[in-house]
């Protein structure tokens, strides 16, 4: 009967033949389709059950930055380096850090290659607006918007071994603060916990010599402020960063990384004295950026087995307590 | 709830929809029904394989596997005998792939779901390489418009939306950090399925994985220390359902010798290994 519709038009068919043959045809298509409707609905009941039939949902994480509680826990148990990155507002700080993060969704980077995240999904999110898939025809970075101290963790790899890297991702509101006067240890309280800081100049406030010179002297107040009581621990390791460097012309690059090498020799009276970098985390040009990321990435992932012996460790502030123990092994104390 | 689905240790197949579960489950139990293409053979006729056989019928038939294709069991149990003789029993839960697109955007799960990975004996990991999200950045799109001569524009148009969906490397790297994280043991096993694998030419599944999911590929290696993965390619169909004339083509074929899964290698083996591997069987 194949090629006749209706059946009854082939002609080896008697008309009751083609009657029968359509009475089953039809029979199995509508058995057919019951079946399957039936499973379709077996099918959803079984798996929404499975998903949501139960009012208690158990959370996964991932989507959130880190809080102090959650970092703490993190960085006791895994011995991870803290890094705190400075930096007033749109200074690049986030989008230095997913910048780092996009480096891995190419491939390793610097010989290190990508091991996991706590906080996967708070990464792509700040990531999404570099992407073409935003409806953005210019890559940008939200402004971070948390309150409180949070954290990006990345987990790294190298010849085997395993590296924990918990990055702060804090608004610039509070380094402006810092920059006006205000008691770190009121600001950024985790910054006495940094394993080693980093503390951007936004290269855009940098390109008129009117701005650049007020840029310039509100980071070396900001710089001077997280240094002081409370602040960053004199042998954690500093480096000071203008972002954004592929806005200047040549000769101010050279200039700012001049006038900023100056200021490491002001602060040299630690136990290193400050690196300086001029950074181009995202630009047109990625051969660029990815070399500019990947001297700074090698600063941040250095062994700070240096830094952790002689540590003046404290693990209460006030009476507030930011930070577990660190684990046997590792003498901060 | 089947309430013994959550008591019963199993291999869990982990995917977003389209990633190839059920349709790789459907060959799975075809080659050990079948005793083709399998190291494993069917150790009773007595199980309940109504579901797996509607599925395998499509099979047959060259149809698609619907979104919500699947039976009463709603899982594929069945009696095997592994190549040495020995007894065991192989159980998958047909878990739909909306279920794992659920789990990631509400970034919670069920407790039935916490217990059925928890109780894992290892996880398959789909990924179809013909519907791999790469989500690529402003600054590739706009090279890539540039060496074509053209100016870029967004396809959204210049409106800013909200990014539905996330690259599909990330993806895979967030399923397994949140299922390896729940299932038990101190050593865990991954088995990665890059479905419609018929669709790549001169690439082995190892090579495909480097060269498109360089971070998955990362994560897998960094992780090894507690990590045991496989990568594996399948292509279960044999080819593609959508086209008429390739479907009369493939219908000539029965779907064992038509469907087939790879080592990393590009070694062509057992359809059975995967799954056996996950379950420290292979």
């Amino acid at each position: 009967l194949e090629g006749f519709d209706p059946v009854t038009e082939c002609p080896n068919t008697s008309p009751a033949e083609g009657e029968d043959a359509v009475r089953e045809s039809v029979d199995e298509k509508v058995e057919s389709l019951f079946a399957e409707i039936t499973d379709d609905l077996d099918r959803d009941l079984v798996n929404s059950d499975l998903q949501s039939a139960s009012p208690v949902r158990l959370e996964i994480g991932g989507d959130q930055s880190l809080n102090v509680q959650e970092a703490s826990s993190l960085a006791a148990r895994s011995s991870a380096t803290v890094i705190l990155v400075a930096g007033e507002a749109e200074s690049g700080k986030t989008t230095l850090l997913v910048e780092l993060y996009a480096q891995f969704l190419l491939g390793a980077f610097a010989d290190w290659s990508f091991g996991g995240s706590e906080t996967l999904v708070a990464l792509e999110r700040r990531h999404a607006a570099a992407r073409a898939s935003s409806g953005r025809i210019v890559p940008t970075t939200e402004r971070t918007q948390d309150e409180d101290m949070r954290f990006l963790h990345f987990r790294l790899g190298k010849n085997g071994s395993i590296r924990e890297v918990l990055v702060s991702d804090l608004r610039g509101e509070l380094f402006e603060n810092v920059r006006n006067g205000a008691d770190v240890r009121d600001q950024v309280p985790v910054a006495i916990r940094a394993d080693k800081s980093i503390v951007l100049v936004d290269g855009e406030q940098l390109i008129k010599p009117g701005t650049r010179g007020a840029a310039l002297f509100h980071l070396r107040q900001l710089v001077g402020g997280l240094v002081g009581p409370g602040g960053v621990r004199p042998n954690s390791p500093l480096a000071i960063i203008c972002a954004k460097a592929d806005m200047l012309p040549a000769a101010v690059r050279d200039e700012v990384h001049t006038r900023l090498s100056a200021m490491a020799e002001e602060f040299g009276n630690r136990a290193e004295k400050p690196a300086v970098f001029i950074l181009t985390a995202r630009s047109d040009d990625a051969t660029t950026s990815r070399a500019s990321l990947k001297a700074l990435f090698e600063w941040m992932i250095a062994s700070d087995d240096a830094t952790a012996r002689n540590v003046q460790y404290q693990n209460s502030l006030g009476d507030r307590q930011f930070w577990r123990e660190p684990p046997i092994g590792r003498n901060l104390d | 709830l089947d309430e013994t689905l959550t008591k019963e240790t199993g291999i869990v197949f982990v995917g977003v929809p389209h990633a190839g579960k059920s349709t790789y489950l459907a060959l799975l139990y075809l080659a050990i029904a079948n005793g083709q293409s399998a190291s494993t053979g069917l150790g009773s006729h007595l199980d309940d394989r109504e579901f797996v056989n509607r599925m395998a019928g499509r099979l047959y038939r060259c149809e698609q596997m619907p979104r919500t294709e699947t039976g009463r069991l709603d899982s594929l149990r069945l009696s095997i005998v592994l190549s040495n003789g020995d007894q065991d029993s192989l159980f998958v839960p047909d878990l739909s792939g909306e279920i794992w697109s659920d789990v990631l955007a509400e970034r919670s799960w069920s407790p039935e779901m916490h217990t059925l990975v928890a109780n894992a004996a290892g996880v398959c990991i789909f990924a179809n390489v013909s519907d791999f999200h790469e989500d690529p950045t402003i600054a590739d799109s706009q090279l890539a418009a540039s060496a074509l001569g053209q100016s870029y524009v967004s396809e959204q148009g210049g409106r800013i939306v909200a990014s539905q969906r996330r690259s599909t490397q990330v993806e895979l790297v967030d399923l397994i950090q949140v299922v390896t994280s729940e299932m038990q043991g101190v050593r865990k096993r991954v088995s990665v399925i890059l479905s419609a694998f018929d669709t790549v030419e001169d690439e082995t599944p190892a090579e495909w994985i480097s060269m498109n999911a360089p971070m998955l590929e990362q994560y897998l290696r960094v992780n090894a220390t507690w990590l045991d993965s496989r990568v594996f390619g399948v292509s279960a169909q044999g080819g593609s359902f959508e086209n008429a004339s390739d479907v009369v083509d493939l219908q000539e074929l029965d779907p064992l010798a038509r469907g087939w899964v790879k080592d990393s290698n590009g070694a062509v083996i057992d359809v059975d290994v995967p799954t056996l591997w996950a379950m420290r069987n292979g």
